[in-house]
């Protein structure tokens, strides 16, 4: 599966990085293919583009803020969890993606 | 430009100016009196912040309470104004928003530097207000130096004062490419075209064409002639040949793959349309070329 994800936290100084990284990790151990773009302090990084987004299957958002330029996404998909989640319990997120 | 591009580009100059006023005002009022250095010595307790990227917070108003590792130990930490902490890359701190707290943190990403100041007021995991600005651009060579000097003193846990000093010229070092002019990002139009150009790149052995590669971006193939008229100036059909051909002649140079094989790897079924698109954008038949550029080579070997 393509996926595009998106990861934002209030103070964009880890847990958006911290998340970025465990979805990269996790999505490769379910054979998923993904881009996580993330919005932190640091600015929007890893920027998806137009193509990217329209070629994903579904995109999710790992937030607790609201994400940068979100009409990227209208017609896609979209699965929202609470940033944590991704932290925490992000084979959670994919085992869903499954069913 | 659309009105959203022009509000986020006025929101993100903002939040630079607010961060500038911060910082400036900071250094103009304090020095640092005393750096604390984190380390990776113990593991991470749960939603600590690792980073592969180092990380200095300096609090300006409340008490910015952590917990750190240092020299193998878990500590809780209590900096104030004039304190800074440095948290070198894939070492960890757990700060407690539970108190009410105004810290700046700069973060030292590989390309980027970024700056997040969070306003706590205490009792919330949420902030009260968070704004973000970053320096695009990147590094100068003072704010790299500095920055690998004071990562150095921290795996040292360096005492005396180098680290409050060095820390102190960082901060000036940030707020000097803050000021500095921001390269803006490419207009739109641009980065359809680059990206449309990276795409014939990497599918020209493929039989694109103007309308696939219209249906590829969502786009009118109309809008595709036009953007590569007007950014590009020249049309669709001649970039794909300009690319096809050049990959031609690196073909022509390195291998001795027949003039047929050649024309089908970049997707031209008659070869003798192959050698018309090739005469016409490099002067010379294909095997003109190859008898030109291996004599070269030759004579250049020996």
């Amino acid at each position: 599966m393509k996926i595009v994800a998106v990861t934002a936290c209030p103070t964009g100084i880890a847990h958006t990085y911290m998340a970025a990284a465990r979805l990269e990790k996790i999505a490769k151990n379910f054979g998923h293919e993904i881009k996580v773009e993330t919005q932190g302090a640091m600015g929007i990084e890893n920027r998806l583009t137009e193509n990217d987004i329209r070629q994903a299957h579904i995109a999710i958002f790992a937030v607790d803020i609201e994400v940068e330029e979100r009409e990227r996404f209208n017609g896609v998909k979209v699965i929202q969890v609470p940033l944590q989640e991704a932290l925490k319990n992000p084979e959670n997120i994919f085992s869903k993606l499954q069913h | 430009m659309k009105p959203s591009d022009a509000r986020s580009h006025a929101r993100i100059s903002s939040a630079n100016q607010i961060v500038i006023h911060t910082l400036e005002e900071y250094l103009r009022e304090t020095r640092i009196r005393r750096v604390h250095f984190g380390d990776g010595t113990t593991a991470p307790p749960p939603l600590a912040y690792v980073t592969n990227f180092p990380r200095l917070s300096v609090p300006l108003a409340g008490c910015h309470i952590m917990e750190v590792a240092r020299s193998g130990r878990t500590e809780t930490i209590k900096p104030v104004r004039s304190h800074a902490v440095f948290v070198p890359d894939h070492a960890w701190n757990k700060p407690d928003w539970s108190s009410r707290v105004d810290v700046l943190t700069l973060l030292f990403g590989v390309k980027q530097i970024g700056v997040s100041l969070v306003r706590h007021k205490g009792g919330s995991q949420v902030p009260a207000s968070a704004v973000k600005a970053s320096v695009h651009g990147g590094y100068d060579v003072p704010t790299h130096s500095i920055l690998a000097t004071l990562m150095v003193l921290a795996a040292d846990h360096t005492r005396g004062p180098l680290p409050r000093l060095l820390t102190e010229s960082l901060l000036h070092a940030c707020l000097r490419l803050l000021k500095s002019p921001q390269k803006q990002r490419p207009r739109k139009a641009i980065r359809t075209y680059e990206s449309i150009c990276l795409y014939v790149q990497e599918h020209f052995h493929s039989p694109i064409t103007r309308e696939s590669v219209a249906r590829n971006f969502g786009l009118a193939p109309n809008h595709v002639s036009r953007l590569f008229r007007k950014e590009g100036f020249m049309r669709f059909n001649d970039y794909l040949n300009l690319v096809r051909v050049n990959r031609a002649k690196f073909m022509l140079q390195n291998y001795s793959m027949t003039l047929k094989e050649i024309a089908a790897s970049c997707c031209y079924s008659d070869p003798a349309y192959f050698c018309r698109v090739f005469k016409k954008t490099c002067k010379v038949t294909p095997t003109e070329y190859r008898t030109r550029s291996t004599t070269q080579v030759s004579a250049g070997s020996n």
